[in-house]
């Protein structure tokens, strides 16, 4: 069993936060996942570098032993399992099952076709479960209610008493961004307006991205539609739901997908095609309209028109073709947006002006370079700073949403389905948006500590 | 369950991905080696891709690496298909080339992004004809030998294999297998090579030395296997990857560099030919057979051996240039003295067919009889392992023919660790042996390798002479040089040495 806590790191707080106030209920549920499929092995990944999850992790492993709960013959029971901590290579990629596996034995970090799955042949050709901190802790919780029914659910529907909880980060253009452990089906205009309380003053949601780079993009009308927790509209298009950022009217969606875009170029392993070079193509196209299509040859309407075309057929390619998760739903964000807020994109291409920059209360301003060159650090600059080009050297001002959810089994007691890279990460978008880096940290004085530590930690990368 | 391989997603996915590929591809088809050849070429031909979807990435581009004497290296035709990598790792466990980097910036790279010269590449050429573009590719010399022949000083000499007589054809439009020795001898001299000779004739050589030295061990009881290095890349393999097994490795040189040594420091000698005016082209289907030739070892005063070597697919592009085409052509004979092989000297082009041959010999050294059946049917077939056991006289002898670099490996690996019960073993670096060489005709099959090889066995069966030591030009020249005749004529023209070498990583 591969319990993947590597996300938890800076992008993902939600692993984090879980291992950090509760690691002896993830490692309750790991023992407990190990006893079910007769695991002897059991392996926790955590981030290379110390971290404070790790090491509460490994004093409540140290703590377990002590007591005889892991390692040989846990209880006089004759069931052994042998639990590690190993470190992980911090690949955002690595969040995907193979691939995770692949970097544990030393190999390159990308994934492989599936079959065989991991079940079948995974770490060292040994059948293996990967599952992410929440799932197991979920798992632990369920023991403790001990079977018991839900008393309201239909006869027979096998519920459990209790409704699973989900805990989701909300960052962005709320007035109370950080972390809310909430019900299993809540919507998320819930989350947003009861548990952040709402918009920031003088600004209106306009959508919210949720799952990471690899995520969804909702517009604000759909927000009652999608909950926490449950899947959301056709097999493709699912949510992980448990990173929220939300956008307002100043936001460019652009911008937004230029951003995810070039995050996932550098996060490409390279293995296949569609996600090597459709990642990159689709940056150099955002790039190009951000830009106004300044380069010689780009002026051209029909030269513009197509292009844009393109990235449509591009990111239906991408999702059609690509191995993993990562080049799967690399599109995700850009098809929705392209969809929801195509009148922005038009105005990019045909009118070479944003309409984030008129709507917003307080404009928002092009960098004329379209961020291909950005100015790191000038407020007010909707500069595109957050990457710069080879994706090294990251602002510090950037919560790069580095981990992804191992594998996204959720812990939600009716259902198993296979996840999605991306989901359990949290991503503040300081390019998003007018006063683009004064809001990231500064903005989230209820929990100054975390996020210094979170910044200190990112910039030493 | 019906899976649609027309529908219009899928139509449409691949003209994507390939559009996608091309983007990030070098526009200089006119100039690439593989021109006429490329697969990536063919599938945009084949998807209509007449228009450039995205902007043309202005990358500068890299200078191909040179270095390595068989193979060439030019990363910026790379699509990172992997073919290479996984070759020379899973089949070949080599592994000279690796992916690096990730994302857009992955290459297919040598240990520390160093030349090829100095990686652990043994040139075995298995990933330059698996390439679907021309990031790899055989280091031609085909400008070099044009230079030569058209030189009205120099004598060129052309000694040609027997796996090249089988695969030639392919390259120009014949079924696979077909027999093109006769009218290749009649091609090349009307290139304007001087002399063709027989490279089976070196091979009967090679043959009648490897089963003396084995009859030899089998009499003084040496538990030490004998292993054939008749291969050049295998030679490399162990030398890089099996120093403590060189002392089993035959001191017999390679066909080729019998040849070369025989032509250049003893025939020339003969016919009053200064060896500075003689130019001595192997044709082959060996890359490492171009590096072989540029062994120090392989030289004499500066001056090596064999000049230069040529590929099935170089040959071909030879013809071509000089608007050849031999399958019109009539059969020729060659020159003497080295005019021809036995039909055992034609069967080592195949894997298993070394064991053959140097058994026949064997026998006929112990015993003083010939076989009644002169075909060991337990060393042939298409199993990249076989391992049997035959009786030489009064002797039981295990023998095991082996090919792929992969498997030379696990069962070297096995010799290592002590197991004894073999006498003999055949190494080629190549699956199904030279015929599926990686100088052959691009894009090769193992079915195609396997119709090669059914030429050649159908090629011994008709012939008269299939025993090495029936060939009587051969055994003459063996008698002279044991016994120290005439000159030149000696046995370190039949022999070589071998040294560990370091490699990185």
């Amino acid at each position: 069993v591969l319990c993947n806590v590597d996300p938890a790191d800076p992008g993902s707080m939600v692993h984090r936060v879980l291992m950090e106030s509760d690691p002896h209920r993830v490692l309750e549920g790991l023992l407990l996942a190990s006893y079910a499929v007769g695991a002897t092995k059991a392996i926790f990944v955590v981030p290379a570098r110390p971290t404070l999850a790790a090491d509460r992790m490994d004093a409540a492993l140290e703590q377990a032993r002590r007591y005889r709960l892991a390692g040989s013959n846990i209880l006089n029971s004759g069931f052994g399992v042998d639990v590690q901590i190993r470190p992980g290579t911090g690949q955002y990629l690595a969040g995907e099952d193979t691939a995770l596996i692949h970097s544990l034995e030393g190999r390159r970090g990308s994934p492989r076709p599936c079959p065989p799955h991991p079940a079948q042949r995974g770490l060292f050709g040994k059948p293996t479960v990967i599952h992410c901190p929440e799932t197991l802790a979920a798992v632990a919780t369920l023991f403790r209610l001990d079977g018991q029914r839900d008393p309201t659910a239909p006869e027979g529907s096998g519920e459990i008493r209790g409704i699973p909880t989900r805990i989701v980060s909300i960052t962005g253009k709320v007035r109370r961004p950080g972390l809310v452990e909430v019900p299993e089906g809540t919507s998320l205009r819930d989350v947003v307006t009861l548990m952040a309380g709402g918009p920031l003053p003088g600004t209106t949601i306009k959508a919210l991205q949720v799952g990471g780079p690899a995520g969804q993009v909702v517009p604000e009308s759909q927000l009652d539609v999608f909950r926490v927790g449950l899947p959301m509209g056709t097999p493709n298009r699912h949510v992980g739901s448990q990173t929220v950022v939300v956008l307002d009217e100043g936001t460019c969606m652009v911008e937004l997908c230029r951003f995810l875009a070039t995050f996932l170029e550098s996060e490409s392993c390279g293995k296949c095609i569609p996600c090597r070079e459709g990642t990159h193509r689709i940056r150099e196209t955002l790039d190009a309209v951000l830009a106004g299509f300044d380069e010689p040859g780009e002026h051209d309407p029909l030269w513009r028109f197509r292009s844009v075309m393109k990235l449509q057929e591009l990111g239906d390619v991408m999702r059609e073709t690509s191995m993993c998760n990562l080049g799967r739903h690399g599109a995700d964000v850009l098809l929705a947006s392209l969809k929801s807020f195509r009148d922005e994109f038009e105005t990019h291409v045909f009118h070479k002006r944003c309409l984030a920059e008129t709507s917003g209360s307080q404009g928002a301003t092009h960098d004329p370079s379209g961020g291909q060159r950005p100015v790191a650090g000038s407020p007010g600059r909707h500069d595109g700073s957050v990457v710069p080009a080879g994706g090294r050297g990251r602002s510090a001002h950037l919560v790069s949403p580095r981990g992804a959810d191992s594998h996204g089994v959720l812990p939600n007691v009716r259902r198993r389905s296979r996840g999605r890279t991306g989901s359990g990460t949290l991503v503040l978008c300081p390019g998003v948006g007018r006063d683009a880096h004064q809001d990231t940290f500064a903005a989230r004085s209820d929990s100054p500590q975390e996020s210094r530590g979170v910044a200190a930690g990112q910039s030493s990368r | 369950m019906r899976i649609k391989t027309r529908s219009q997603r899928v139509l449409t996915a691949r003209r994507n991905l390939v559009e996608l590929l091309l983007a990030s591809h070098p526009d200089d088809c006119m100039y690439c080696i593989r021109n006429r050849q490329c697969i990536l070429l063919s599938l945009s031909s084949e998807l209509g891709i007449h228009q450039r979807p995205y902007r043309s990435s202005r990358r500068e581009r890299r200078w191909p690496d040179v270095s390595g004497a068989g193979l060439v290296r030019d990363p910026d035709k790379c699509v990172l298909c992997g073919k290479c990598v996984r070759i020379c790792d899973e089949r070949q466990s080599v592994t000279a080339l690796e992916l690096t980097r990730r994302g857009r910036n992955t290459r297919v790279a040598t240990a520390f992004d160093k030349s090829i010269a100095v990686s652990r590449c043994v040139h075995c050429g298995q990933c330059a004809l698996n390439c679907p573009t021309a990031a790899l590719s055989e280091h031609s010399a085909v400008r070099e030998v044009m230079e030569a022949v058209v030189n009205p000083t120099q004598a060129v000499i052309a000694c040609v294999a027997p796996a090249v007589a089988v695969s030639l054809g392919e390259e120009f439009g014949q079924r696979t297998g077909a027999d093109l020795g006769g009218k290749m001898v009649t091609a090349l001299r009307l290139a304007g090579f001087d002399a063709v000779f027989d490279l089976a004739h070196a091979v009967d050589l090679a043959v009648i030395e490897t089963a003396t030295d084995l009859a030899n061990r089998l009499q003084s009881g040496e538990s030490r296997p004998l292993i054939t290095s008749s291969c050049p890349a295998s030679v490399l393999f162990l030398e890089q990857f099996f120093p403590d097994l060189l002392p089993s490795l035959s001191t017999c040189r390679s066909p080729q560099q019998i040849m070369g040594a025989l032509v250049k420091r003893a025939w020339a000698d003969s016919r009053g030919l200064d060896p500075e005016r003689v130019t001595c082209v192997t044709v082959s289907s060996c890359t490492a057979g171009k590096l072989e030739a540029g062994r120090p070892e392989m030289r004499q005063q500066f001056r090596p051996d064999v000049d230069h070597v040529l590929t099935t697919r170089e040959i071909a592009q030879l013809f071509r240039l000089c608007g050849l085409d031999p399958v019109r052509l009539d059969t020729g004979a060659f020159d003497q003295p080295f005019s021809g092989g036995s039909s055992a000297a034609a069967i080592t082009a195949v894997s298993g067919g070394w064991t053959e041959a140097v058994l026949r010999t064997a026998h006929w050294l112990m015993t003083g009889s010939e076989p009644r059946d002169p075909r060991w049917r337990t060393v042939r077939g298409t199993a990249g392992l076989r391992e049997s056991r035959v009786m030489l006289g009064n002797n039981e002898v295990g023998v095991a023919a082996v090919s792929g670099l992969g498997r030379v490996r696990v069962l070297m690996n096995e010799i290592r660790r002590g197991r004894s019960d073999l006498a003999f073993i055949e190494i080629m670096a190549c699956e199904g042996g030279c015929v599926g060489g990686g100088g052959q005709p691009l894009s090769s099959t193992s079915e195609m390798t396997r119709s090669r090889a059914r030429s050649l066995y159908r090629l011994d069966q008709e012939e008269s002479v299939r025993f090495a030591h029936a060939n009587q030009a051969a055994m003459d020249l063996v008698r002279k040089t044991r016994e120290g005749m005439g000159g030149n004529w000696n046995r370190a023209l039949f022999r070589t040495v071998y040294q560990q070498r370091e490699v990185p990583l």
